[in-house]
């Protein structure tokens, strides 16, 4: 479990998405960025990542339908949403698509790289427990 | 920011709100006599959209005609329609914001990484330059803080009444805040009788007022302590309990922790809307609110609602200028 952690930031403001992937990689962390719920499914196909940021709101698939398809796809990054639109009934409807948390912007980094290592530390639990 | 915290109300500094918008839309006031000269765009936009409002809508107190009761009513009426239009257009504007405001501490926060390289912290004005910096990202959190509690605004003012069950939908809110609780080490205990009996209420504004209660709760305790949420349904009134191990309410407060802005954080960790604002969504919902706490002994807030929904609560006997909770010591 040494390696370092894999993170996809799904996010449609492309400024935010590059800087996000800007400050996980200052914390040696590897990062990439994808701009929509479509995109982060392509790539899902053919890359694994640890830790998947995503937003809720984007044109096309929204935060809820990327979950769903990526639940149907047995993708199993841990997901933590990452949004500008709060929501109580969103929140609901994501964590039990099976996002670990809900963390809005403006977020400091330092809280977003705290979720990231606790869904890092569950997503090994998993890992090891063989499920 | 505890992002469950934002999710219930979000406390922005008291300081941070220069009479702004969220004072009116908090207390009820029409927008345009709170004094829109705060320094955000954003209070003007909403204080010019709640000035037009006003004007638009038929003053109650105009004709002598009306008794003290219609008057009442129509303010009433006129009040939760300035609340439903203004609630729409801070909610548009607080998601829009929220996202320049996370790319702006973005840039801030790489900013500050690039000026504590060496080749900067060498310069002799390398210290100011770190201060200021520093004060941007201070004042995005704060700008944040402030979006976050203008969603909490934003909440749909009309009650949509649905079945809802009573279990599930208290069980959802704790889900929330046990995450963060079990981060503390704070046990949430249920008690949950009567759990599959449904109710006839907005699952929206419920889940508003018992996330807030339970945030609350687990704020209250401290490391290792311990909270209880309970429901039950007697008779045509359904209980929802959250019972906390923390340092219990001041009986001087007692009284006034359901007003507006009161508040016994220390200034900039709370506004003291949280409470007042779940008594006004329980009128609407046809209930209240009742607490029951002394010092070093932890609270027990209960939310009693009518079973069969909002219409069938005499609402006239809970006028609300009656915001105060019941005491029970």
């Amino acid at each position: 479990m040494s390696e370092k952690t894999t993170v996809l930031v799904v996010d449609d403001e492309e400024r935010f998405a590059s800087n996000m992937v800007t400050l996980l990689e200052g914390h040696d962390l590897i990062a990439k960025a994808v701009y929509s719920g479509e995109e982060a499914l392509d790539l899902l196909q053919r890359e694994d990542f640890d830790v998947i940021l995503l937003d809720v709101k984007m044109p096309g698939l929204s935060g809820i339908g990327t979950l769903e398809k990526m639940n149907l796809m047995g993708v199993d990054s841990k997901v933590v949403v990452l949004t500008g639109h709060a929501s109580v009934d969103d929140a609901v409807t994501l964590l039990d698509l099976g996002a670990l948390d809900y963390l809005l912007k403006p977020s400091k980094t330092h809280r977003v790289l705290e979720m990231i290592r606790l869904a890092k530390e569950a997503r090994d639990l998993q890992k090891q427990a063989g499920v | 920011m505890n992002p469950l915290r934002a999710l219930a109300f979000a406390p922005p500094p008291k300081a941070s709100l220069p009479r702004l918008g969220v004072a009116a839309l908090a207390s009820g006031l029409a927008l345009a006599a709170a004094g829109l000269d705060g320094p955000l765009a954003l209070a003007s936009a909403l204080g010019a959209a709640g000035a037009a409002f006003a004007v638009a809508l038929p003053r109650a107190d105009a004709g002598a005609a009306h008794g003290r009761e219609a008057r009442d009513m129509d303010d009433l009426l006129i009040h939760s329609q300035k609340m439903s239009v203004l609630g729409e257009l801070s909610s548009g504007i607080a998601h829009e914001i929220n996202t320049p405001l996370g790319i702006i501490g973005q840039e801030t926060e790489l900013l500050q990484l690039i000026a504590s390289r060496s080749e900067f912290s060498s310069l002799d004005s390398s210290a100011e330059l770190l201060e200021r910096i520093d004060q941007i990202s201070i004042q995005v959190e704060r700008c944040g803080e402030i979006t976050h509690q203008l969603l909490d605004f934003a909440r749909k003012t009309k009650a949509v009444l649905q079945t809802v069950n009573l279990g599930e939908l208290v069980e959802d809110m704790t889900r929330l805040v046990e995450r963060e609780a079990g981060y503390q080490n704070i046990t949430i205990t249920r008690r949950y009788r009567d759990g599959k009996r449904t109710i006839s209420t907005d699952p929206s504004l419920l889940r508003q007022v018992v996330l807030n209660l339970l945030q609350n709760a687990v704020q209250a305790v401290e490391r290792d302590g311990m909270v209880t949420v309970g429901t039950r349904i007697s008779g045509q009134q359904a209980e929802i309990e959250v019972t906390d191990t923390g340092c219990g309410i001041q009986p001087e407060n007692l009284q006034r922790i359901f007003d507006p802005f009161f508040t016994t954080k220390p200034p900039g960790q709370g506004t003291g809307l949280g409470l007042s604002i779940c008594m006004k969504i329980m009128h609407r919902l046809g209930g209240h609110i009742r607490v029951r706490s002394s010092p070093g002994q932890g609270a027990v807030f209960t939310l009693l609602l009518p079973v069969a929904g909002p219409e069938s609560a005499n609402t006239h006997d809970n006028p609300p200028s009656a915001y105060q909770g019941d005491r029970h010591e």
